[in-house]
């Protein structure tokens, strides 16, 4: 008797789980409708011109110079802004690591308030702080360093430093994540084998902290490929990455073809950069 | 070779927290000693002060007579396995082992030489070019062994470095090490809160309990002689029953011979009740050398190689006692509820003072 009844609420209990898993098909749905159908008609139209299939938009790409010059731009703010925020970056995580709890935690929150802190609020500060009458060159006129000011905003300058400032948390959180991870007792066991500090560093800590490095450097590099604000704002029109383009194209231009076209070639690009980095990622833990 | 180490008023606070409370320990060269005692009794942080981890607030060190109190750890030259192994996990088997001769600039060939014969010593020659997250928890217990041995050093710290490993295995681990103690002729400092494992692998045994050392003294001893009641509680089973001078009052009557060996200058003696020790005799039993005592059986628990028989005594003392399980020593055991007789022969029986320092460690 029992025995038929376990199996009705089996059977109930089956049934149960398959309501459940289509109910999770909604989730996918509304994805499916609000980001991946927008994403391929854009891709669809930068193929098209009035209507009609065309390659139009991407060879504008290659007759026109100014287009290279652009990619150029994008990557070498992209290179130089990632650069240094490893190189800045790497060091002030390690140094967080070492300090006791409650001041690495401290440290922590330092790079965290910033980090919630709206993206334009922050561009617009360092706008105040690099102007020409800004804070920095106030500071050094008044110490008689400068006689007039320097020319820190609206220029490649001042979109790099800008953009370090806002990509220092997103290398940094990744980065000391991985750290954190690394058993204190390998650094230890190698000081016992006769490894100085430095050394231990080098042979120990770096390469395992590689992991975190590089998916922090990445993540950087690819967010500073489509970042539009910043360089907007503290370019002030002297740099022109494939954002600012992409705008321009949309909004004076109306042409949403071309500026398809654009985020298609940067998308294809950061496709191509993540999945090279899987691939030299999965040689190196192998 | 081997050297022999001398540790003297060694002190070392957390705040008002006192780790390392004046320890003084003098370790032979090439002996085997353990650090043996409760977790926080600060034996983790003693090893970990000779491996130069820790910084003392006051205190020496010697190596061969020469101060190593300030030296950096990495000039010590003192070998280490860590409790978690601590191998690189970024690095084969082969390149771990072969990373202390590389610091030390030894040539490729005789690298590869002393690597190969370290990994030999611990039987896992065949595993060199295997990556350290493809190994068992022994296998890697082997491979931080070999590490550890691989660039000679005189000193060897071990912290817990078999606790991870099941009961199996730990056993075969620790025939090995003090197979490998006795090969090496190295002097080796173990840590250890397995009171087992220390006897069975050390010279000598150091008990420590809130910082200070209590006992140091070969296994035997620490075990048969121990200098106090946490020592005896410490290691292995242990029951206390107080001594009186007059027959039929509370505890127990000794004879005169053993009370002037044993007991006199000992404030609130207890005698010190191991399981193994104690015999079951017939109620009648009055033989001149043994100690008798009546109780109840409360349990009797049968575990295959051993029987174990829980009583209590008139004055409330709960003790074991152990026999093996030959058929005739299983046939006149005492049934549930009843009362038996039990006695301690005079030369197994050992007296320790109640009123000591820092009892009650349970």
């Amino acid at each position: 008797m029992s025995l038929r009844l376990n199996a009705r609420l089996l059977s109930a209990l089956e049934t149960r789980s398959k309501a459940e898993l289509a109910l999770m098909v909604l989730p996918s749905l509304m994805i499916v409708a609000v980001v991946i159908v927008p994403a391929i008609w854009l891709g669809f139209l930068s193929f098209s011109v009035d209507g009609m299939p065309s390659l139009a938009h991407y060879q504008r790409m290659i007759d026109n110079s100014s287009y290279a010059a652009i990619f150029l731009t994008t990557f070498q703010l992209a290179g130089l802004v990632t650069a240094i925020t490893v190189l800045v970056g790497y060091p002030a995580t390690y140094a967080i690591t070492l300090l006791p709890p409650r001041l690495s935690a401290l440290a922590l929150a330092c790079v965290a308030i910033p980090f919630w802190t709206s993206l334009l609020v922050r561009t617009y500060a360092w706008m105040v702080i690099l102007q020409r009458n800004g804070i920095l060159n106030g500071w050094l006129l008044d110490g008689g360093l400068i006689e007039r000011p320097l020319r820190m905003s609206n220029s490649f300058f001042g979109t790099t430093v800008g953009m370090v400032h806002i990509m220092l948390p997103f290398f940094i959180f990744p980065l000391y994540a991985s750290m954190r991870s690394i058993d204190g007792n390998l650094t230890r066991a190698a000081y016992s084998l006769g490894a100085t500090p430095t050394r231990a560093f080098f042979d120990v800590f770096l390469p395992l902290s590689k992991q975190g490095l590089i998916a922090g450097a990445l993540l950087t590099f690819v967010l500073c490929l489509g970042f539009y604000v910043t360089p907007q704002l503290l370019g002030g029109g002297n740099v022109t990455t494939l954002s600012i383009k992409i705008q321009q194209n949309v909004i004076v231009y109306a042409d949403w073809g071309a500026a398809s076209a654009l985020a298609v070639v940067l998308v294809v690009i950061v496709g191509l950069m993540l999945l090279a980095s899987r691939l030299l990622g999965g040689r190196a833990t192998d | 070779m081997a050297s022999s180490i001398e540790i003297a008023g060694l002190r070392k606070t957390y705040g008002s927290l006192s780790v390392l409370d004046d320890i003084s320990v003098s370790i032979k060269a090439a002996e085997f000693l353990t650090l043996l005692g409760p977790s926080g009794s600060g034996k983790t942080t003693l090893l970990m002060t000779i491996a130069g981890f820790v910084r003392p607030n006051s205190g020496s060190i010697k190596v061969d007579g020469r101060e190593i109190v300030t030296l950096a750890p990495h000039k010590r030259n003192i070998g280490m396995v860590f409790q978690n192994y601590a191998l690189f996990p970024h690095m084969s088997v082969g390149e771990n082992v072969a990373y202390p001769l590389k610091l030390r600039g030894v040539g490729r060939g005789e690298r590869d030489d002393r690597t190969k014969r370290a990994l030999v010593a611990v039987r896992m020659e065949q595993y060199a070019d295997r990556r350290i997250d493809q190994l068992s928890g022994g296998q890697r217990q082997r491979v931080a062994v070999a590490r550890a041995i691989v660039f000679e050093p005189n000193i060897i710290l071990m912290d817990e470095p078999l606790s991870a490993l099941d009961k199996r295995l730990r056993e075969e681990m620790q025939v090995e090490l003090k197979r490998l103690h006795e090969t090496l002729g190295r002097t080796i400092v173990y840590v250890t809160h397995d009171q087992k494992e220390a006897l069975t692998m050390s010279d000598r045994v150091a008990v420590l309990k809130a910082g200070r050392v209590r006992q140091i003294a070969s296994p035997r001893d620490i075990y048969d002689k121990p200098v106090d009641r946490f020592v005896a509680d410490f290691i292995g089973d242990s029951a206390f029953v107080p001594l009186t001078s007059r027959e039929g009052g509370v505890g127990l009557a000794v004879s005169e011979g053993f009370r002037a060996a044993h007991v006199a200058g000992k404030a609130d003696p207890l005698l010190l009740l191991r399981p193994e020790k104690i015999e079951i005799v017939s109620s009648s039993d009055r033989q001149p050398n043994l100690i008798h005592f009546d109780g109840v059986a409360e349990e009797v628990l049968f575990q295959g190689d051993l029987v174990v028989v829980h009583a209590t005594l008139a004055d409330g003392t709960r003790l074991k006692l152990q026999r093996g399980t030959r058929q005739n020593t299983m046939r006149d055991l005492p049934g549930i509820g009843s009362l038996f007789r039990m006695a301690i022969h005079e030369e197994d029986a050992w007296v320790v003072s109640g009123t000591s320092a820092g009892d009650h460690a349970r």
